[in-house]
C-alpha cells in the first residue's frame, strides 16, 4: 500500500526513503512491516517455535510482496517477545523492545498519539509518548496475570464457542452485560461456566467479559494516567468489543488510525532501523 | 522427621539423594545453578583484560566451598551468618562467616522442592527464603550447623532459622532494637546501645567460647573500613569508567564488604589491584556515550541476567543502594563495642522504614550521574513490594525516572517480561 494510506499525514515527511524492516515476534502473532520509499508493506504470521524461522519467513513474504532483493535491505529492527533469538548476518540489525518500537509506530500512526494501551496474547502494558519525538515517557506493564490479555480471550472465546476473531463483535450484541466479578482467570472461568448453566446469553457473557478484562487495563493504566490522544495496539486492537468496553471505562476515546495497529509494533521498528541506519540512533 | 520419610518426586529421585550428603566434591546440582554459573563465568570472561576482576571471580567462586572445607578439616573454624554485619567481630574470634544469603543465591531448583514440599512453606512465600532454607537443608550433612542471625531482617526469614533449628541446626539470634529518632533522649539511646552491646558480646562467645577481645575487635573494625574506602573508591572511579568493572562483578565486590569471601588478605589484596587498574591512565573500557547510569535499590537480586542485561542494552548500575552498606564505616572514636552499637542502631539500608532509605538513595543518584533507579525485589515479599511503591513514588514526584522490578530468589534466568521492562528503562533514558 502506499505510504498515505497507512501513515499519519504528519509523519509522512519524517520518513527516510530507504528500505528497512521492522519485525515484531509476537507470543502468538509475529508481523513484518518494510518501509520503501513511497510504500508500506505488511505481513503476518502466526508465531512458530523458532523465532528466527519464523522471522525468515516473514522477510522472504516481504520481498516478494515489495519486489525487492534482500540486498536492497538496509536495516532490520527486531521486537516482541521473540526478538531475544534474532539476527541476521548479511543485513545490520538491532534488537529493540516493544514498548519503544510500540511508541514510535503509534507516533507515525497517529501524529499526535500521547498515551498507548497495549494488549498482547501474554501481557498488556500502558505506555506514555512523547508527541514530538515518539519516544516513551513512561510505562507499566502487567505480566502477572492473564485476565487482561489475548489469552485470556482466547480461552473465553474458546468456553463460549465463539471464533476469537468474532469474539469481539458478539460482545456488542449484547442485551444485557452479564456481571464478572473475578479479577482472576481461573475464577472467571468457573463464572462463565455458571453463567452458561443458568441460561445466561453467550452474547451477554462476552460483554461481561471484555468489561471484566478491561477493568483489569483500567486499573493498570491508573498507574500512569493517560493523556489524549490514546492509541490502541497489539494483538488485541482489532476486537471490537474490547475497544468499547475501553472507552467506556477510561472515559475517553480512542483514535482510529488507517493502518490496522496490529502492526504498530512492527512498523516501529521499521522506522527505527531507519533511524538506526542514519545514525540518529546509536547503540 | 528424618529424611527417610520424605516421599519421592515425580522423578523417582527422593529428597534425600537431593541432599548433598557426605562428600567433599562442590555441590552443584540442577540446571538452574549452572545458570547462574554460567553467568558469573561469562562476567569473569568478559573481564579479560583484567588479571584483578580475575582474580576476584576466583574469591567468589570459591568462598563457600573453601570454608565449608576448612572447617571439615579444622583448619579454619566457619559459622553461617544472616546478613553482612557481623563480620568484624566473626573475623575477631577467628571465624570465617559463611554468608546465608550466598547459599540461596547458590541455590537450585531443588531448594525450592525443599522447602515447599519438606518444610511445607506455601508457595505465594517469599522466593528468597524458601531458596535459602532449601539450599541450607540440602547442604546440611556436609556444611557448619552453626548460624547466627539478627532478628532486625525479617519475619519470614525468622521463621526460616527457628525451622531449621527444629532440623538440629545449633541457630544464635542476635535480639536487635529500633533506630531511635534523632530527638530520642540520651538515656534512651545509652539504653539501646547497652542492649546491643550485650547482644554482641554473647555471640562472641557463641562463636568462641568467651567474650572477643577488644583490641582486636578495634583491629577488624580499623580493617573493615580501610577496606570501605577503598571500595567507594572504585565506585567513585567507576563512574567514568563505567563498563571497566561490570554491574554484576560491581554487585559482588560490595556483597564481598561483607564477609571478604572468608579470605580478608587476599579481598583486599584483589581490591587494591582493582584500585590500581582503575587509576592507571589511559585504562579505560569503551562505552556508549548516551550509556544510562542507573541507581540498583534494595534486594541484591540472584538474577544475574538482570545486571547483564542492564549492561549489553547501554546502561550501568554505579550507585547501590542494597543491605551492603558502604557510605560510612564503623566510629573509630567510640570503644569498639560501643562502635559497633552505633553502627547498628544508625544503619540507613538494612534496618528501618522505606521513608528512612530515601535520603540515602538520593546522596547517591549525582555523585554517580544516575539518571534513574531501578528498585528491586523478589516475588512474594510483600513488605519490599510496598517499599518500593513508597520509594518509587517518591521519586517520581521529584521527578527522577524509577522501575519497580520483582525478581526471583530462585534461580535460573530472569523472565523475558522482567528483561523487557529493564531494557525498555534503559532505551527510555537513553533517548
Amino acid at each position: 500500500m502506499q505510504v498515505a494510506q497507512a501513515i499519519a499525514d504528519d509523519r509522512i515527511g519524517d520518513l527516510r526513503k530507504t528500505p528497512t524492516i521492522g519485525i515484531d515476534i509476537g507470543s502468538r502473532q509475529a508481523k513484518a512491516v518494510l518501509l520503501d520509499d513511497a510504500e508500506v508493506h505488511t505481513v503476518i504470521t502466526a508465531s512458530g517455535v523458532d523465532a528466527q524461522d519464523t522471522a525468515d519467513r516473514l522477510v522472504k513474504k516481504l520481498l516478494r510482496q515489495s519486489g525487492r532483493d534482500r540486498a536492497d535491505i538496509a536495516y532490520v529492527v527486531g521486537t516482541g517477545y521473540g526478538r531475544i533469538a534474532l539476527g541476521y548476518d548479511d543485513i545490520p540489525t538491532q534488537i529493540v523492545t516493544e514498548i519503544s518500537c510500540h511508541a514510535m509506530g503509534a507516533h507515525f500512526l497517529n501524529a499526535g498519539t500521547r498515551s498507548i494501551i497495549d494488549i498482547g496474547g501474554q501481557d498488556s502494558k500502558a505506555i506514555k509518548v512523547d508527541p514530538d519525538t515518539g519516544r516513551v515517557r513512561e510505562f507499566v506493564m502487567n505480566d502477572k496475570c492473564a485476565a487482561g490479555t489475548g489469552r485470556f480471550l482466547e480461552k473465553i472465546a474458546e468456553l463460549l464457542d465463539y471464533r476469537l476473531d468474532e469474539l469481539g463483535d458478539r460482545a456488542l450484541e449484547a442485551e444485557e452485560r452479564a456481571t464478572i466479578s473475578s479479577q482472576c482467570v481461573v475464577f472467571a472461568e468457573s463464572e462463565v461456566i455458571s453463567l452458561k448453566v443458568r441460561g445466561t446469553r453467550r452474547e451477554d457473557i462476552a460483554a461481561g467479559i471484555h468489561y471484566a478484562s478491561a477493568r483489569r487495563v483500567r486499573n493498570l493504566v491508573n498507574r500512569i494516567g493517560l493523556d489524549p490522544e490514546i492509541v490502541f495496539t497489539g494483538g488485541v486492537s482489532n476486537n471490537k468489543g474490547m475497544k468499547r468496553a475501553l472507552e467506556d471505562l477510561i472515559g475517553a476515546p480512542i483514535s482510529e488510525t488507517k493502518l490496522d495497529t496490529t502492526y504498530a509494533g512492527a512498523l516501529g521498528a521499521a522506522v527505527i532501523a531507519q533511524q538506526y541506519y542514519d545514525g540518529a540512533l546509536v547503540q | 522427621m528424618t529424611l527417610e520419610t520424605i516421599d519421592t518426586r515425580d522423578d523417582g529421585a527422593s529428597l534425600a539423594d537431593l541432599a548433598r550428603a557426605g562428600g567433599t566434591t562442590p555441590a552443584r546440582t540442577g540446571e538452574a545453578l549452572e545458570s547462574q554459573l554460567a553467568y558469573l563465568r561469562e562476567t569473569r570472561a568478559d573481564h579479560g583484560y583484567s588479571p584483578a576482576v580475575n582474580r576476584f571471580f576466583d574469591l567468589v567462586l570459591s568462598y563457600i566451598d573453601d570454608a565449608e572445607a576448612g572447617h571439615r578439616a579444622g583448619t579454619a573454624k566457619a559459622a553461617w551468618m544472616c546478613g553482612g554485619l557481623w563480620s568484624p567481630l566473626y573475623y575477631a574470634c577467628d571465624t570465617i562467616p559463611i554468608s546465608i544469603n550466598e547459599v540461596g543465591r547458590l541455590g537450585s531448583a531443588d531448594a525450592m522442592n525443599v522447602a515447599e514440599d519438606y518444610f511445607q512453606l506455601p508457595k505465594e512465600s517469599c522466593s528468597m527464603v524458601g531458596a535459602v532454607l532449601g539450599e541450607y537443608f540440602l547442604r546440611r550433612e556436609r556444611t557448619v550447623p552453626r548460624l547466627a542471625t539478627y532478628n532486625m531482617m525479617c519475619e519470614p526469614l525468622n521463621i526460616a532459622w527457628e525451622l531449621l533449628r527444629a532440623e538440629g541446626v545449633d541457630v544464635f539470634r542476635v535480639e536487635g532494637a529500633n533506630r531511635p529518632n534523632t530527638q530520642d533522649d540520651p538515656r534512651r539511646l545509652e539504653q539501646i546501645e547497652s542492649f546491643i552491646r550485650d547482644e554482641l558480646r554473647a555471640l562472641s562467645v557463641w562463636l568462641r567460647g568467651s567474650p572477643a577481645d577488644e583490641t582486636r575487635l578495634g583491629d577488624e573494625i580499623k580493617r573493615y573500613n580501610r577496606i570501605l574506602a577503598k571500595v567507594r573508591r572504585i565506585l567513585h572511579l567507576r563512574t567514568d569508567n563505567p563498563l571497566y568493572i561490570r554491574s554484576l562483578a560491581t554487585m559482588y565486590l560490595l556483597i564481598g564488604t561483607g564477609h571478604y569471601f572468608g579470605k580478608p588478605e587476599a579481598y583486599e589484596e584483589v581490591v587494591d589491584e582493582l584500585l590500581a587498574e582503575l587509576e592507571r591512565p589511559g585504562n579505560l573500557r569503551p562505552y556508549p556515550k548516551n550509556l544510562v547510569r542507573l541507581v540498583w535499590s534494595g534486594g541484591r537480586g540472584q538474577e544475574f541476567g538482570v545486571y547483564k542485561t542492564i549492561d549489553d542494552s547501554g546502561g550501568a548500575v554505579t550507585a547501590w543502594h542494597t543491605p551492603d552498606e558502604w557510605t560510612r564505616g564503623y566510629r573509630e572514636d567510640l570503644p569498639p563495642w560501643q562502635s559497633y552499637a552505633d553502627y547498628l542502631i544508625t544503619g540507613r539500608t538494612m534496618i528501618g522504614t522505606p521513608v528512612r532509605h530515601l535520603a540515602r538513595i538520593e546522596e547517591t543518584i549525582a555523585p554517580f550521574k544516575a539518571q534513574g533507579i531501578l528498585f528491586y525485589g523478589y516475588v512474594g515479599c510483600s513488605f519490599a513490594g510496598i517499599h518500593r511503591e513508597i520509594q518509587a513514588t517518591h521519586f517520581q514526584k521529584k521527578g527522577i525516572p524509577t522501575i519497580a522490578l520483582e525478581g526471583s530468589f530462585q534461580v535460573g534466568p530472569p523472565s523475558g517480561q522482567l528483561l523487557t521492562r529493564i531494557r525498555a528503562f534503559v532505551e527510555m533514558l537513553s533517548r
